[in-house]
C-alpha cells in the first residue's frame, strides 16, 4: 500500500513516510507543464515505474485504479459494486495532475484504470491518448464558487449566479475574499483559472493563446481577492474549515463545496452564469490492462451507471443521470483549450504576473549532521527552484515552479543559532539575474554546528510577520527544512508560547503557515505538531530526487 | 424501477457475454451447424463495438460457425496506423477509409453491410430556439431538421446562443453556436461532418479543386478549432451528451445509429426526456465498410448483409441495412422519429481531398 507522501499538519501525530510524490509539485507541471514545458520531455522512467508499482498483480476480480484524491467519499459505493459484480475496485490516490503525467509517461503499468476528474489534460500530453483503451463518464461536478451566506446576501447573489465579470468586480473591491488552490499544482485551481480566462475573454469559444494577454488585467483584478492558497483541495478545505476568518468564499468542485459551512450556515454554491468547467470523472481503462481486467472494467462501469448506483453517487453531491444537486441545465460548459501552447501561456502569465506575489521564508538547517551528501542534496533541491523557464535541466516543468517575478525569497540559515540571512527580490526586469544570485547564495551554504529549530523559526517568523504587517495582501509562508532533532535553544513548548503571545498581541501569526520538510533524523511527531500549530503541513523526504520533489511540491502551497 | 431493471440487465449482459465467450470456446462446435467454430479477429470503429459484444449477435454468428473478436480504433487510424497483420478483417465506418485499406492490403473483398447518416443529437429547448431563428424545422412526419447553411451562417457571424431571439426563455448560453464533434484528426464522424460542411460551403457540390479547398478551409477550420478540446472517438461526445445536460453540449454530431441504438436499449436508455434527433440538411451517410482480409471474413460480410437475424439485430443497434425500413420500425417502437428515406444527402469528397482538408485543419492545432 502506498501511503500519502504528506502528513497533514492537522492530522496530528501521523507519521507516514513519504513514498509517492517524487515530483510532487510537478503535479502542476506534471500534466500541464509536462506537456507544456517539455512537450514530450521525459521524467525519469525508472522512478515513474516505481511510483506506479503496487503490490497486487493483475487479477480478474480486482480493478486497480489510480484515482483523484477527492474520490475518497465514493469508497462506500464501491463496496456495493464489489458485492454485485465480484470485482473489487482498488483505488490508489494521487494528485490528478501528477497521476495524469504518470499515465502519459507510461509509468502507470501497475494499474488497470484511472479515475480522475477529467481526461482533457491527458489528451493534450504526448502519449496521453494512446494510453487510453476506453472511458466512460460516471458522474460530474462543475467548478463552482462557494460563498458564505452573509457575503452572498451583500453581493446580491442569493439564488442568482453572478457572471465572471461580477466575480472579478467583487474580488477587486475587496468584498469577495476567496480561497483557491494553485493552478500549477491542483486540478480545481487549474480549472477555475481556465474557466475564468475563457469566460472573461468574451469570445464565446475556446481560449486561444492571444487571448491570455487580453484577459490578464481582469485576472489580476480577480487575484486581488485571492486570500487563501493551497497546493491541494484537501488542504484548502482543511484550512478554511479550521479558520475561515478573512475568507468568505472558495473556488472548488461543487461536490467539495456542498458540505462546507461558514458562520454555521452552508455555503451558497454558485456556478458563474457565463460558464464553467466540469469534472466528468471518466472511469478510464488503460491500454496496458489485460483482457480480464477489461471485462472487470466493463462490469464495474455497467454497475456504476445503473440507476440505483447513480442515485448513491448523487448522494455524494455529484451530478448523475439519477439526479444530483441541481438540474444540469443551469451550468454552461466552457471549452477546454486544445493547444498546449495556450495552457502554457496561461499558467506562465498566472505565475509571473497575475497571482498575488508571495514572500517565501526558508528556514534551512545546515547543522553539522548535514555535512557531505545531505548538503549536496539540499543545495541541489534549492537550486532547482532557480531554473527559469525554457532551460530546465532536470525534472519537467521546473520553469513554472521556479521563483517568480515579484516574489521575495528569504533565507534564514541556522544551526545552533542563525548563521546567515539572505533576502532576494525577484526582479521582473531581470528574473534570470535574480535567480542566478539566489543560486549563488545557496551554493555558499556550509554545514556545521548544532540544531536550534525553534529559536531559528522565531527569527524566520519575525521576518515573515514584518512583511505581512507592511503589506497584508502578500502570501507569506515559512518553509522549515531540518534533518535532526532540536538540540539547542528553546523547545517546541517555548515556540508555542511565543506564537500564542504574538496572536494575543494581534500580530498575524495565524496567516503564516509553516511547511515542514522532515529529513534525516528529524522528529516526525514534533514536526507534525509544529505544522498543526501554524496551520501548515509536514512533508517527509527520503532521498535526493525526493527532496527536490518536496521543495517543488511546497511551491504549490506558497 | 424501469431503469433498475435496465441496470440489472446490464449486469446480466456483461455476465452473459463472459459466459458466452467461454461457451464459444468450449461448445461452439456443438452449436454450429457447419462444423467447428472459426474465430475471426477484426479491428472496427468504436461505434460498432456494442453490436459485436451483444450476446444475441454472438449467438447468431455462432449458429453459422463464427466467433468474432474485435479491437476498436478510429477509422482513419485503421486506414493509416493500425498494423493489420493479426486481423481477419477491418471494419471502419467510412467507405473512403476502407478503400484505402483495400488498396494497401490487396484485400479480397470490400462491402458495406451497414450504413448510418450523420445526425445532430440535441435538446428540445435548443432545437426550438434554432427553429425560432430559422435554422431548424420539423417536417410533417415529426422529424427535426437542422438547416446546415443557416447554421454555418450563424457560426460565421460568431452568433452566441443568448443573442438569438427567444434565448431567455429557451437556452440562454453565452457560448457561440457550435456543434460538438470528435477530433477531426482521429475520428471518422468528425471527418463526415467536415465533408458535409465542405459540401455546403462549396455551394452544394463536392469539393475537388485546390481553389475550392482553399476557399472552404478557413471556415472548416473554425468549426473544429473553436470547439477547444475534442474527444478522439465518437462514443465520447455522445456519452457526454447522454450524461450531461443541454448546458454542456447543446449540439453533438453523432451517427444516427448511436442515437437510435441508445433508444433501443429500451429500459436501459439514457436518453433524457428532452433529447432530440435532428438531421442536418443535407446530411452525409457513413458507410460502414468491411474489408475482408481473408476468405473467412468474406463469409462474415455476407452474413451481416443477408442473415435476417443479424440484420434485425443491426437495426436494434441503430444501423441501416438496405433501405432503412427495418431501422425505421425499430426507431418507431422506441419513440424516435427517423427519416426513412433520405433525400438531401451530400457526397463526401475523395479520400485524397478529404485527407488534404483534414491535414489542413489539423495544422491549425499547431502541434
Amino acid at each position: 500500500m502506498r501511503t500519502s507522501g504528506r502528513t497533514r499538519g492537522r492530522t496530528r501525530g501521523r507519521t507516514s513516510t513519504r513514498s509517492t510524490p517524487r515530483r510532487g509539485a510537478l503535479a502542476g507541471l506534471a500534466a500541464l507543464a509536462a506537456a507544456v514545458l517539455l512537450a514530450g520531455c521525459t521524467s525519469d522512467p525508472a522512478s515513474g515505474a516505481e511510483d506506479a508499482a503496487t503490490p497486487t498483480g493483475p487479477r480478474a476480480d480486482v480493478l486497480r485504479v489510480l484515482a483523484g484524491s477527492e474520490l475518497r467519499d465514493v469508497e462506500p459505493v464501491l463496496t456495493g459494486v464489489a458485492e454485485r459484480t465480484g470485482v473489487r475496485v482498488e483505488l490508489t490516490y494521487t494528485g490528478t495532475l501528477e497521476g495524469t503525467r504518470l499515465v502519459a509517461d507510461g509509468g502507470a503499468a501497475g494499474y488497470d484504470a484511472t479515475w480522475f476528474p477529467s481526461n482533457d489534460h491527458l489528451a493534450l500530453l504526448d502519449g496521453g491518448r494512446a494510453a487510453v483503451a476506453r472511458s466512460e463518464d460516471v458522474m460530474s461536478s462543475p467548478v463552482a464558487l462557494g460563498v458564505a451566506r452573509a457575503t452572498a446576501v451583500e453581493l446580491g447573489w442569493v439564488g442568482r449566479s453572478p457572471t465572471w465579470a461580477e466575480v472579478v468586480d467583487a474580488a477587486d473591491d475587496g468584498r469577495l475574499r476567496y480561497g483557491m488552490t494553485s493552478p500549477v499544482s491542483s486540478n480545481s485551481g487549474f480549472a477555475t483559472l481556465v474557466g475564468a480566462a475563457t469566460a472573461l475573454s468574451g469570445t464565446g469559444t475556446v481560449l486561444a493563446e492571444q487571448d491570455v494577454a487580453a484577459v490578464a488585467g481582469q485576472l489580476r483584478r480577480l487575484a486581488r481577492g485571492h486570500a487563501l492558497t493551497a497546493g491541494s483541495t484537501g488542504f484548502l478545505v482543511e484550512r478554511f474549515t479550521a479558520d475561515p476568518r478573512g475568507v468568505n468564499a472558495l473556488f472548488g468542485y461543487e461536490s467539495v463545496l456542498r458540505p462546507l459551512r461558514a458562520g454555521g450556515e452552508p455555503l451558497d454554491v454558485l456556478t458563474p452564469s457565463d460558464g464553467t468547467l466540469t469534472a466528468e470523472y471518466p472511469l478510464t481503462l488503460l491500454r496496458s490492462a489485460g483482457e480480464e481486467q477489461g471485462r472487470a472494467y466493463d462490469a464495474v462501469v455497467a454497475d456504476l451507471l445503473s440507476e440505483p448506483v447513480q442515485r448513491e453517487l448523487a448522494a455524494t453531491g455529484r451530478r448523475t443521470t439519477a439526479g444530483g444537486p441541481a438540474a444540469a441545465t443551469d451550468v454552461y460548459e466552457l471549452p477546454f483549450p486544445n493547444r498546449l501552447s495556450t495552457v502554457r501561456a496561461l499558467l506562465s502569465a498566472y505565475q509571473s504576473e497575475i497571482k498575488k506575489p508571495s514572500d517565501v521564508v526558508f528556514a534551512v538547517d545546515t547543522s553539522g549532521s548535514m555535512d557531505g551528501e545531505r548538503l549536496t542534496q539540499l543545495q541541489g533541491a534549492l537550486a532547482a527552484l532557480t531554473v527559469p523557464d525554457g532551460d530546465a535541466g532536470g525534472a519537467p516543468g521546473e520553469g513554472l515552479l521556479a521563483f517568480q517575478a515579484r516574489e521575495n525569497v528569504r533565507y534564514v540559515e541556522f544551526a545552533d543559532a542563525v548563521k546567515s540571512r539572505g533576502t532576494f527580490a525577484v526582479d521582473p526586469a531581470d528574473r534570470a539575474g535574480s535567480l542566478a544570485r539566489i543560486r549563488e547564495w545557496t551554493a555558499s551554504l556550509r554545514a556545521r554546528g548544532g540544531t536550534a529549530i525553534h529559536d531559528s523559526l522565531r527569527v524566520a517568523y519575525e521576518e515573515a510577520l514584518s512583511v505581512l504587517e507592511a503589506d497584508p495582501e502578500r502570501f507569506v509562508s515559512v518553509t522549515l527544512f531540518t534533518d535532526g532533532e532540536n538540540t539547542d535553544g528553546g523547545t517546541l513548548a517555548d515556540f508555542r508560547a511565543w506564537h500564542g503571545r504574538q496572536a494575543a498581541a494581534g500580530r498575524p501569526v495565524a496567516s503564516v503557515p509553516t511547511f515542514v520538510i522532515v529529513f534525516g533524523e528529524a522528529d516526525p511527531a514534533e514536526m507534525a505538531e509544529l505544522a498543526a500549530l501554524t496551520g501548515g503541513e509536514t512533508f517527509a523526504a527520503g532521498g535526493a530526487a525526493d527532496l527536490a520533489g518536496v521543495f517543488e511540491e511546497i511551491r504549490g502551497y506558497q | 424501477m424501469r431503469k433498475l431493471v435496465g441496470a440489472a440487465l446490464a449486469v446480466l449482459l456483461v455476465a452473459a457475454v463472459a459466459a458466452l465467450f467461454v461457451l464459444d470456446r468450449r461448445s461452439g462446435s456443438a452449436d454450429a451447424a457447419a462444423g467447428p467454430v472459426t474465430t475471426l479477429r477484426g479491428v472496427i470503429g468504436s461505434e460498432k463495438e456494442a453490436f459485436f459484444d451483444d450476446p444475441r449477435v454472438r449467438e447468431a454468428l455462432s449458429a453459422h460457425g463464427l466467433a468474432v473478436e474485435v479491437d476498436t480504433a478510429g477509422s482513419r487510424q485503421i486506414a493509416t496506423d493500425v498494423d493489420l497483420g493479426g486481423y481477419d478483417f477491418a471494419f471502419p465506418s467510412s467507405a473512403p477509409a476502407a478503400q484505402r485499406i483495400a488498396e494497401g492490403t490487396g484485400a479480397t473483398s470490400v462491402s458495406s453491410p451497414f450504413w448510418s447518416p450523420m445526425v445532430v443529437a440535441t435538446h428540445e429547448p435548443v432545437v426550438q430556439l434554432l427553429a425560432r431563428n430559422g435554422a431548424a424545422s420539423r417536417d410533417a412526419g415529426g422529424v427535426w431538421h437542422l438547416d446546415l447553411a443557416a447554421y454555418l451562417a450563424m457560426v460565421r457571424e460568431g452568433t452566441r446562443w443568448d443573442e438569438l431571439e427567444g434565448a431567455a426563455q429557451l437556452y440562454d448560453s453565452p457560448r457561440a453556436v457550435l456543434i460538438t464533434s470528435t477530433d477531426v484528426r482521429t475520428s471518422n464522424s468528425a471527418a463526415m461532418y467536415l465533408a458535409d460542411a465542405a459540401w455546403v460551403l462549396n455551394g452544394g457540390g463536392v469539393v475537388t479543386t485546390r481553389e475550392q479547398q482553399e476557399a472552404v478551409l478557413p471556415q472548416l477550420s473554425h468549426l473544429f478549432l473553436a470547439q477547444g478540446f475534442s474527444a478522439a472517438s465518437s462514443d465520447e461526445p455522445f456519452g457526454d451528451y447522454l450524461s450531461q445536460g443541454a448546458g454542456a453540449l447543446p449540439l453533438v454530431m453523432a451517427y444516427e445509429a448511436q442515437f437510435v441504438g441508445e433508444a433501443a436499449r429500451g429500459d436501459g436508455s439514457r436518453l433524457g426526456p428532452d433529447a432530440v434527433l435532428a438531421y442536418p440538411d443535407p446530411t452525409v451517410a457513413s458507410k460502414h465498410t468491411l474489408v475482408a482480409l481473408d476468405p473467412g471474413a468474406e463469409r462474415l460480410a455476407e452474413l451481416l448483409a443477408t442473415d435476417p437475424d443479424l440484420t434485425a439485430l443491426a437495426a436494434e443497434h441503430g444501423f441501416r441495412t438496405g433501405d432503412g425500413s427495418v431501422l425505421a420500425g425499430v426507431a418507431a417502437q422506441h419513440g424516435v422519429a427517423v427519416q426513412q428515406s433520405l433525400t438531401d444527402v451530400a457526397d463526401p469528397p475523395s479520400f485524397g481531398v478529404l485527407e488534404a482538408l483534414i491535414d489542413a485543419v489539423a495544422a491549425g492545432y499547431g502541434e
